[in-house]
């Protein structure tokens, strides 16, 4: 381990990557920003765009861009009670009476400081557990591996919002579309309709911009735009005018506040990486619990609501600490657990990096040095977040009228860059409408997604269990840890159809 | 439209899509039932068929009736159209740039996009969208080396 970690601090320790990453972060405050846009949105349009980059400096720059996206969501969130990304909605309980008690600047202060910790303690979890759980993974057979993949999809599913029926359709859905193409085994067609190019399958890239950006323009636009002048978007001029002048009143967060805040910050970020390494539980729900344990803790739980610095500390260390843990089950188990990993699971398949256990075996060095880039890209958080703060509250006045026509072409394009097919521009397009629609019917899309990342991998681990067993489904109940995972698959549905009541059902970020 | 209504046609629509993925798509265009290349999809339409049943079930079982508020109502009359014009302009976009080409489809599409959401500042129309097509330009036959297609009618 030590031999690749070296390795890897010489690959990551180069200028380009440094920019790439310092880019990544600049970007992602931005667009993190913006209401309605999101880091994962962000993402999905920047792929295309690095697929002719070299692998590291490629996700790096991705990974960066969603790590800065979850500081901008907070920094609306303090200054405007306006949150840029769902993940920083727990941030504006505390942040914005800070703001309006003239404490802004202690807030993002805050706010800035418990990210880049929260964020740094996960990512530090995920450089020491990656390689012992890929060495562990290694050892189990295709009948483990594909009950753990059903799992997986189970406790995506049943996590999802408020029913476990619509997370469950969503999912096998997007089991039954990863099966276009040809068949992995025999190789005959299927569902292509005598075309050609759906023979070589449905390409991710296309299928995860139409679904994520494109749809979700759909929706923007459906819930109103206007660009004629006066007609008052989100934020206005004068709102943001206000909060640049706000954000630097009071002073920055001082050592001895930092101290006092520190058990907070590392219970919520304990709690996010938890968290982030079980799949379905993405950063909105860490956010809110990590808010909720600290105000059980606080010595002054009454301040919380009215301008406490452990609440706006909480919560954001908890939801940055959800991205490192989120990549554990990806470059261990190839599993994405959230939307944004499964995003970023694309990422590393478009650079021909095949999540999974074998991933840690084949390029130790590489993911070593992907991991160093990204602690590296806390640091840079830290110091170019606060001068960008002002660039960020201009950026947010800009109104949607005129950013979406831009964001459409660039889906367009995007769809197109990756094979430079016509094809993939279409089915963008067809997805574009059909993440319209599942929206529209309460279905996840993040879901369907996901389901179609992994149904390749589940179909192949069932079709070798049942070559290993000569078509005998007992091998999936013979073996422990294979009977083990089915039982928690069931035991997740259970759980789910207990768990509607519960106050964070309807938090989950899918 | 209510929750409820919502849910019932999405069972209705997931139940009848499993029948007819049974009963024909499979058969036709995936292989013989029983052979192994249709295991997988049997299974996920197996799954499909039994939770779509239970999701229309559900609907007959829930109290509670979830409506959508007047403001939303609202909201979206006055955006259906440029929700279409959106619609329209992608489907315009994704379809024909292979015959039309990059630099004359981008610009037609960003200029009608922008007046279809009544934005009419058009400093900022020419400007950005003379940056934005010089831009992806730049980028994709220089920095990417991908060339972008060109008019071929």
């Amino acid at each position: 381990m030590i031999e690749h970690l070296i390795r890897g601090f010489f690959i990551a320790f180069k200028l380009s990557n440094f920019v790439g990453v310092a880019l990544g972060v600049l970007l992602g405050i931005v667009l993190g920003a913006i209401p309605g846009l999101t880091g994962t949105m962000a993402i999905a349009l920047l792929i295309p765009l690095t697929y002719y980059i070299d692998p590291v400096l490629s996700i790096s720059l991705l990974i960066g861009c969603y790590k800065g996206s979850l500081y901008g969501g907070s920094i609306s969130a303090i200054l405007l009670n306006t949150p840029g990304t769902p993940e920083a909605a727990a941030t504006t309980f505390d942040g914005y009476p800070l703001t309006l008690q003239g404490k802004a600047n202690k807030a993002l202060t805050t706010a800035l400081t418990a990210s880049v910790m929260g964020d740094t303690f996960s990512d530090l979890v995920l450089l020491f557990s990656a390689l012992p759980i890929a060495l562990i993974a290694l050892k189990i057979g295709p009948p483990e591996y594909a009950m753990l993949v059903i799992f997986s999809l189970t406790i995506v599913a049943s996590l999802a919002g408020s029913s476990l029926t619509r997370g469950l359709i969503a999912a096998f859905f997007g089991l039954l579309v990863s099966t276009v193409g040809l068949d992995p085994i025999t190789t005959s067609r299927r569902y292509t309709f005598g075309s050609i190019e759906l023979d070589r399958s449905l390409q991710l890239l296309p299928l995860l911009i139409g679904l994520l950006a494109l749809s979700e323009i759909f929706i923007q636009i459906e819930k109103g735009i206007s660009g004629r002048k006066g007609d008052k978007d989100a934020i206005d001029k004068d709102q943001a005018r206000e909060a640049s002048v706000i954000a630097d009143q009071g002073g920055p967060l001082t050592g001895r506040e930092l101290l006092t805040l520190l058990p907070t910050i590392f219970r919520s970020a304990s709690i996010g990486t938890i968290l982030g390494a079980i799949p379905g539980i993405g950063s909105i729900t860490a956010a809110f619990l990590g808010y909720d344990q600290a105000k059980r803790s606080s010595k002054h739980p009454e301040r919380f609501g009215k301008g406490s610095l452990e609440g706006v500390a909480a919560p954001e260390a908890a939801n940055n600490a959800v991205c490192g843990a989120n990549l554990i089950p990806v470059v261990t188990l190839g599993i994405p657990g959230s939307l944004s990993a499964a995003v970023l699971m694309g990422a590393f398949m478009v650079h021909g990096l095949m999540p999974g256990p074998m991933l840690m075996q084949e390029h130790p060095s590489t993911l070593y040095a992907l991991f160093i880039l990204m602690i590296i890209a806390n640091g840079l958080m830290y110091v170019i977040a606060r001068p960008l703060l002002r660039v960020a509250l201009r950026i947010i006045t800009i109104n949607k009228a005129i950013l979406f026509p831009p964001i459409i072409i660039f889906c367009g394009i995007g769809a197109f860059g990756t094979d430079l097919s016509f094809f993939d521009m279409k089915v963008m397009f067809v997805f574009a409408l059909v993440g319209y629609g599942m929206k529209k019917l309460h279905l996840s899309p993040a879901i369907f997604l996901i389901s179609f990342i992994l149904g390749p991998l589940a179909e192949h681990a069932i079709r070798q269990s049942l070559i290993i067993s000569q078509g005998s489904i007992a091998i999936f109940f013979t073996r422990p840890i294979a009977l083990g995972l089915i039982i928690l698959s069931v035991a997740s549905i259970v759980w789910a159809l207990w768990r509607k009541k519960t106050p964070f059902a309807a938090e989950s970020e899918l | 439209m209510s929750t409820i209504g919502k849910d019932r046609i999405v069972g209705l629509c997931t139940v009848l899509f499993a029948i007819v993925n049974f009963g024909y798509l499979i058969p036709k265009f995936v292989g013989r039932i029983g052979r192994p290349e249709t295991i997988f999809p049997i299974f996920t339409t197996t799954v499909l068929l039994i939770v779509g049943g239970l999701l229309i079930l559900d609907t007959f079982l829930v109290r509670t009736k979830e409506e959508e508020t007047p403001e939303e109502a609202v909201s979206k009359d006055a955006s259906r159209g440029k929700l279409v014009a959106a619609v329209v302009i992608s489907f315009v976009y994704c379809f024909l740039l292979e015959r039309v080409g990059f630099v004359l489809l981008t610009p037609i599409c960003l200029v009608a996009a922008w007046l279809c959401f009544e934005v009419r500042r058009w400093k900022v129309i020419v400007f950005t969208t003379i940056l934005l097509i010089l831009g992806i330009y730049l980028l994709f036959e220089f920095g990417l080396r991908a060339p972008l297609p060109t008019w071929e009618l």
